[in-house]
């Protein structure tokens, strides 16, 4: 286990921030923090890195408690990518470095993997927002971090930026390490991630696997000429619990041991053709704004 | 405690009002002495001022020994204001970049960070110190070649107020810094309250509790001034306390100590 967290709990004078929070995060997971908009994300992550006071509760990093040392293991960057701008690149992951009391020879090997060697020797203020982006990962990697803390890693770049991003987090991943992403991007933690929670108000209201909140359920689409037909037969059909009428096609819903193959048989043995069959894969968006609506 | 020194010199060395701020400073260490004799001869050669046989400040020992230590210290005593602006902007700057916040993030306790800052401060001061005592020989040595060890020594007690005082100053402002987090800000604030509103506080002070003239000289800057007092009056023969006071030591210490728990716990107790 990487990460424990009990009944953690921070207030703002009377605003509630963070609420009574317990989570635990496994070894090697991707952990996607999801939340709106000040749900309390940045305040848990800078409690769990040292920087805000918890009003109580406690939190365990590899099972060691908290402290600075365990804090050197850890990569983490909050909100937007944070360094001297008078200093080029090299020199600012040098700070890392005496302050993490890491060799300075792991400057080159991370500004490499993060494809910013030829720009190391450019002053911090002049690099791009995703040159800064990339910089702050590099200065992440820098201890060769168990676990890796990313605060909205891709907010403000343009797509290119964005991808770039994406696939350095997906390297980093495929590479053993446990990630822990905070974002509202809900496509972005489907991307990457293989765990997930819900923050709302500064509680946490869900908790889960990516791949079992797709598979609880199955949407399909289906056409043919007579549509009216079609929703009769559908409705009658095992395993099917809706049937919602769209413009020019049926949408199925069912629970997860259903399938287009199944759909396919039955609508052929009652002899009806189809024009349009798709299996429709639900977004994660759609699931989080459920989760939210059933908090309410 | 020498790791955190070298993190921050890391951090201020690239900096260009850092270099700046230090030349200046430095420059201003090295000239000062000798503007300041060549203003006594100045003064001694004015006709006005030299028909007055008690006043002849070419014939003043300002920088013999024995006299020469408290006299260079009083007038190093008045650029330490340069180095409080190194701090000043040096702390500020961790808080307008958040890398304070960083740094905790990356592996500091607050504390370290607290420390790293501290460590600088003790660098500046003793620098001011050493370079003193350096310049004091040089100096004394140039104007009075022949001189008995003894007398060298006599009085050296003001290199060790001076470092205090520096030490004292540059505390303030990193207090000042932690509280007002804007660079800007805090060297005004710095600037009004030593030459404005101290200056009347004490002077409100001195004229309506002329029973306690203690009062004046505990406020804050006053008691860290007051450790190296004003010795030129003695050549006009005047009053002057030429040595420094278990007094004065004990109310600026009592400040040093509430500058040093201050800025501390306003940095580990708060957010960042």
């Amino acid at each position: 286990m990487i990460l424990k967290i009990e009944n953690l709990s921070k207030n703002f004078g009377k605003l509630k921030a963070v609420n009574q929070i317990n989570l635990q995060i496994e070894q090697g997971s991707v952990f996607g923090l999801l939340g709106p908009n000040g749900s309390g994300k940045t305040t848990t992550l800078g409690m769990l890195l040292g920087v805000t006071n918890p009003s109580s509760g406690s939190f365990s990093w590899f099972g060691q408690g908290d402290s600075p040392k365990v804090r050197k293991n850890i990569g983490a960057i909050l909100e937007q990518p944070v360094f001297y701008p008078y200093m080029t690149g090299a020199q600012n992951l040098d700070i890392v470095c005496k302050i993490k009391e890491v060799p300075k020879s792991r400057v080159e090997q991370v500004l490499e993997q993060v494809n910013l060697l030829d720009r190391k020797d450019d002053l911090f203020s002049a690099y791009s927002l995703g040159m800064k982006q990339r910089l702050a990962i590099a200065s992440a990697l820098l201890c060769d971090p168990k676990v890796l803390v990313l605060d909205e890693p891709t907010n403000g770049l343009d797509p290119q930026g964005i991808a770039e991003i994406r696939q350095i987090i997906t390297d980093i991943a495929d590479s053993g390490k446990s990630i822990i992403l905070a974002s509202h991007l809900l496509d972005e933690v489907q991307k990457v991630c293989s765990h997930f929670c819900v923050l709302q108000k500064g509680n946490l209201i869900y908790q889960g696997k990516v791949e079992d909140d797709f598979s609880t359920s199955t949407s399909i689409e289906v056409a043919s000429d007579n549509n009216q037909q079609l929703m009769s037969v559908l409705k009658s059909m095992p395993h099917v619990k809706e049937v919602i009428e769209n413009e020019k096609t049926l949408l199925v819903k069912g629970d997860s041991s259903l399938n287009s193959l199944q759909v396919n048989k039955h609508l052929t043995a009652q002899g009806i053709v189809v024009s349009h069959l798709t299996t429709i894969s639900k977004s994660l968006e759609e699931r989080f704004l459920e989760i939210l609506a059933e908090s309410k | 405690m020498i790791r955190l020194l070298k993190i921050e010199l890391a951090k201020l060395w690239p900096a260009n009002y850092f270099r700046i701020l230090l030349m200046l400073w430095l420059v201003a260490f090295i000239t000062i002495p000798f503007a300041s004799n060549s203003f006594l001869e100045w003064m001694a050669s004015n006709k006005m001022m030299s028909q007055n046989p008690m006043f002849n400040p070419s014939q003043w020992p300002i920088f013999d020994f024995a006299d020469l230590w408290q006299n260079l210290a009083y007038i190093y005593k008045m650029i330490s204001i340069f180095m409080s602006f190194i701090i000043i902007i040096s702390v500020t700057n961790e808080f307008d970049y958040k890398t304070v916040r960083q740094n905790v993030i990356d592996g500091f306790s607050k504390k370290e960070f607290w420390l790293s800052k501290i460590s600088l401060i003790v660098c500046f001061s003793l620098l001011s110190a050493v370079l003193l005592f350096i310049l004091g020989l040089i100096i004394g040595y140039s104007m009075f070649p022949i001189f008995k060890i003894e007398l060298l020594f006599t009085n050296i007690e003001f290199v060790f107020a001076y470092f205090f005082q520096v030490f004292y100053l540059l505390m303030f402002a990193f207090v000042l810094s932690i509280l007002i987090k804007r660079a800007g800000i805090v060297i005004a604030i710095m600037v009004f309250w030593i030459y404005i509103i101290e200056p009347m506080l004490s002077g409100i002070i001195a004229s309506s509790l002329v029973d306690w003239p203690l009062v004046a000289d505990s406020l804050p800057m006053e008691a860290g001034w007051n450790l190296i007092h004003l010795p030129f009056k003695k050549y006009i023969m005047m009053k002057t306390q030429d040595f420094i006071s278990l007094q004065d030591v004990v109310t600026a210490g009592v400040w040093f100590v509430f500058f040093f728990l201050s800025s501390y716990l306003l940095l580990t107790k708060r957010d960042l």
